[in-house]
């Protein structure tokens, strides 16, 4: 076996549409990618609506197929029908809008869902649920009804269904955007902890700079290729970045930013307490050279 | 005289079992002209209750609204004249786009008021440039659209209408920071070309601090505050109560001048907040 | 406005505890109980049975009569009719209309069965959930699969009506009231004024049913739906006592029905 560590590799990978009402031949939505994701890893991927990262994502689970190119999944090919299921299993998706994708009125009766598909028997079915919703923390509120959930809850929930199928990965297409600052706070956290305790890939698309502090690498897309992929300190440190980027500006990196176009010299970071310390430790440095 | 005023307003259903339930309660305030107002507060606080009362979709259960001290609920004879006077853009404006082309759209109020064609012309091409949309796509589907542009289509057929008021509600949510950068300005630029009302829901406190002269706080459909933002933001242990949040400037502000002992202000904007560390590092230079 | 789908009202009773599948079956045979009694003593068996079931339900009987008023206002008024029809000896006439007795006989039978079918009916709706409903059919339906019926799809399908039909009468609402704010008027009369009413509220509301079925299907699709020729399920249904002790007292009713029939036809009354 190659790379075992190794659990999504784009290589070479090619995506277009045609629209032909429209008059267009050929559209290519997905240039050229090649990309290798390794367990454990927490990726956030970026950039401006159209520029392909949801697109790129579906290739990750075989939702989408690439038209050129390859996508391997623990060395399975996407394109291999019979393996389909496995692949899912390995690589599981959560949307953006959570009431499209929970299915059962009660929140255990979702979680279940994914391990009934797999034909499970009923004990382990009960143990991955049980197990799914202590993990994201809502093992409390299993026979309540789905509708009465917030939003944050309920987006919760779909991880859990997700992560009952015991993946090696979780994507996840901005999970947060249509939250209140409560319920994105509350999936984060859950993220955060699922890839520290359990070692889940996170693969996470999100716009939001403060949800970038965790990722361990970032990958900015710009229209239809990888544009960058690194750190997010090189991100940030560079503000024309931030700006191609579309990131949700984070007043604490407009601060320091705006601070040291005043002459004012302090650490880039997005980080709030750093910031904090980094502002303090100024004022006193500067009490003490008086 | 205040352009919109609420007094003694509440809005509760029958909850079976023989109590009603409040969605607003014994609210009173009164909104003066050329103003942007705030609207925060949890999911569950009365804001869309709120921002439906005052366009005249429902009737206060007790209480009565003045729009331009004539209540909305006597004086005007027919409820579709509130609607026009007080715009109202629901959250996820774009799910009520149906025409074929934006141009058909954005018309739709405003034929609805029984204007003549040449008005209904004006007032689609002055609407779309307020709402930042270019002259090449009011010909095209809004179904094709960007979630933004789309967005920005929905609110251009409120500002069409040319309400006194506008009611946003959370105009911004699940757009891209592109998107929603576009929006805000399109709003400000609107407002200080119009002068008019503007009620502004939103959940992001530092685009109401940059953006609102005046703040709601609800809670549990009560009114618990209404202030500049820089009052609202300075009770922090209040707000935190309620579940909401301060500006992270704010935050970030407040813990550097209490571990420096430097300033009790409160700051709730980024340039505030660079002129105050100035000169804060000039003082001490002195 | 705010729309209840179904009128289960949760609640922890021993008919809410019942086996789903035993309840769909008592249903059933009481309906057929209720139709086949016409003595007076049977159907006096069966409202005290009905009443027992209503005190069992643990919901107030205020609550039955505000459920059921409209419609058991509407049939007892088509049963009263029945006194003016059937032929035999008048008990009572004024001019061209005469009531008699085999005209009473019918409408205090038809009356006493539609009664206590509303209200049994009522009470099963009460102390059922949408869920359990479901699983009840799931299980009683499993027999069609021999013959090729895909239960399974059929019980997904309706679950995911009982999931999405409230979301989207929310959504229609709302698009409704997004409308009247941009001015539709609501009021206008003509079948003309009407669909152009209805196009503003239809036409968005299925692009977004459309959407939600599309990421629906997705988010099934990547949960493996579909892959695997048998789902297994995490719910059980478990026949207790209680449920043995249902069918039995059922039982019991028919039995007693019968004899009653047999014994006490109505025109000894």
């Amino acid at each position: 076996m190659f790379g075992i560590d190794k659990l999504i590799s784009v290589k070479n990978v090619s995506f277009s549409a045609y629209s032909e009402e429209k008059g267009e031949k050929q559209r290519f939505i997905l240039k050229n990618i090649n990309l290798e994701i390794a367990k454990g890893e927490f990726v956030a991927i970026l950039g401006k609506n159209g520029s392909g990262k949801s697109t790129l994502v579906k290739h990750f689970n075989g939702i989408l197929l690439p038209s050129e190119g390859k996508v391997l999944v623990n060395g399975i090919d996407t394109k291999d029908e019979d393996k389909l299921c496995e692949i899912r299993q390995k690589v599981g998706m959560v949307f953006q809008n959570p009431d499209n994708q929970i299915i059962s009125a009660i929140v255990e009766e979702d979680v279940a869902f994914g391990p009934e598909n797999l034909g499970l028997d009923r004990e382990e079915i009960i143990r991955r649920v049980e197990s799914a919703l202590k993990a994201v923390g809502m093992y409390d509120l299993r026979k309540h009804s789905t509708d009465m959930l917030s939003g944050g809850q309920k987006q919760r929930v779909a991880i859990a269904g997700v992560f009952a199928m015991l993946p090696s990965c979780i994507v996840l297409d901005e999970p947060t955007s249509m939250l209140d600052p409560q319920g994105r706070k509350e999936v984060i956290n859950t993220l955060v902890k699922l890839n520290k305790e359990s070692g889940t890939t996170i693969v996470l698309i999100t716009h939001n700079t403060d949800e970038l502090v965790y990722a361990d690498r970032i990958i900015a897309m710009e229209a239809g290729s990888i544009f960058k992929d690194t750190s997010l300190k090189e991100i940030i440190l560079n503000i024309e970045y931030s700006k191609a980027l579309g990131l949700n500006s984070s007043q604490c990196l407009d601060l320091i930013y705006k601070l040291k176009g005043k002459g004012i010299d302090i650490p880039i970071t997005i980080d709030e307490n750093e910031c904090i310390n980094n502002l303090a430790k100024m004022i006193e440095e500067d009490k003490m050279c008086r | 005289m205040p352009v919109i005023e609420a007094e003694n307003v509440s809005y509760s259903y029958n909850g079976g079992a023989g109590f009603d339930i409040f969605r607003v309660k014994k609210m009173n305030f009164s909104i003066e002209k050329n103003q942007i107002i705030g609207v925060i507060g949890h999911t569950g606080s009365g804001k869309s209750t709120l921002a439906q009362l005052l366009n005249g979709l429902i009737k206060p259960t007790e209480g009565k609204i003045l729009l331009n001290g004539k209540n909305l609920w006597e004086d005007f004879s027919n409820i579709r004249e509130v609607h026009f006077k007080v715009g109202l853009t629901f959250q996820y404006p774009e799910h009520q786009l149906f025409k074929d082309t934006v141009y058909d759209d954005i018309a739709f109020g405003p034929i609805n008021q029984g204007l003549s064609k040449q008005e209904v012309n004006t007032r689609v091409l002055n609407a779309a440039e307020f709402a930042g949309i270019s002259k090449d796509i009011l010909q095209r589907s809004p179904f094709d659209l960007s979630g933004g542009e789309k967005r920005r289509t929905a609110i251009a057929g409120i500002i069409a209408i040319d309400p006194e008021v506008l009611i946003l509600d959370e105009p911004t949510s699940g757009l891209d920071p592109i998107g929603r950068r576009e929006i805000l300005e399109s709003i400000y630029n609107y407002h200080n070309k119009k002068k008019n009302v503007i009620i502004f829901i939103s959940h992001i406190m530092e685009d109401i601090a940059e953006m609102c002269d005046k703040v709601m706080v609800l809670d549990k459909g009560n009114l618990e505050m209404f202030d500049t933002p820089m009052k609202v933001f300075s009770n922090s242990s209040i707000l935190s109560n309620l579940g909401l949040e301060v500006p992270q400037i704010t935050r970030i502000m407040k813990i550097v001048h209490q571990r420096t002992h430097t300033s009790d202000e409160t700051i709730i904007k980024i340039d505030d907040a660079i002129r105050n560390i100035i000169k804060i590092l000039d003082m001490k230079r002195m | 406005m705010d729309i209840v789908l179904g009128q289960y009202l949760p609640g922890n009773s021993v008919l809410h505890r019942l086996d789903p599948r035993i309840k769909f079956i008592s249903l059933f045979a009481l309906m057929i109980v209720v139709f086949s009694a016409w003595s007076y003593l049977a159907l006096l068996i069966i409202t005290f049975f009905t009443a027992v079931l209503v005190l069992m339900s643990r919901i107030r009987v205020k609550i039955y009569m505000k459920n059921t008023g409209i419609i058991l206002g509407m049939t007892m008024i088509s049963a009263l009719l029945n006194l003016f029809y059937g032929s035999g000896k008048p008990v009572f006439s004024w001019g061209f209309i005469s009531i008699t007795e085999m005209g009473i006989q019918n409408s205090i039978v038809v009356m006493t069965r539609i009664f206590n079918m509303l209200i049994l009916s009522t009470c099963f709706m009460f102390t059922t959930s949408p869920n359990d409903m479901t699983y009840g059919l799931q299980s009683l339906l499993k027999p069609l699969k021999r013959w090729g019926v895909n239960v399974d799809d059929l019980i997904i399908m309706i679950t995911i009506a009982l999931r999405f039909i409230p979301i989207s009468l929310t959504e229609a609402n709302k698009i409704f009231n997004s409308q009247k704010s941009r001015g539709a008027d609501i009021n206008k009369r003509g079948i003309v004024n009407k669909i152009a009413l209805f196009i503003p509220i239809v036409l968005p509301l299925f692009a977004s049913v459309f959407r939600r079925a599309y990421e629906l299907s997705m988010a099934m699709e990547c949960r493996c739906y579909g892959f695997k020729e048998e789902r297994t399920h995490l719910k059980r249904l478990e026949t207790t006592a209680k449920d043995i002790f249902a069918l039995a007292s059922i039982l019991l009713l028919m039995i007693g029905v019968i004899f009653c029939n047999k014994i006490n036809p109505t025109h000894l009354f």
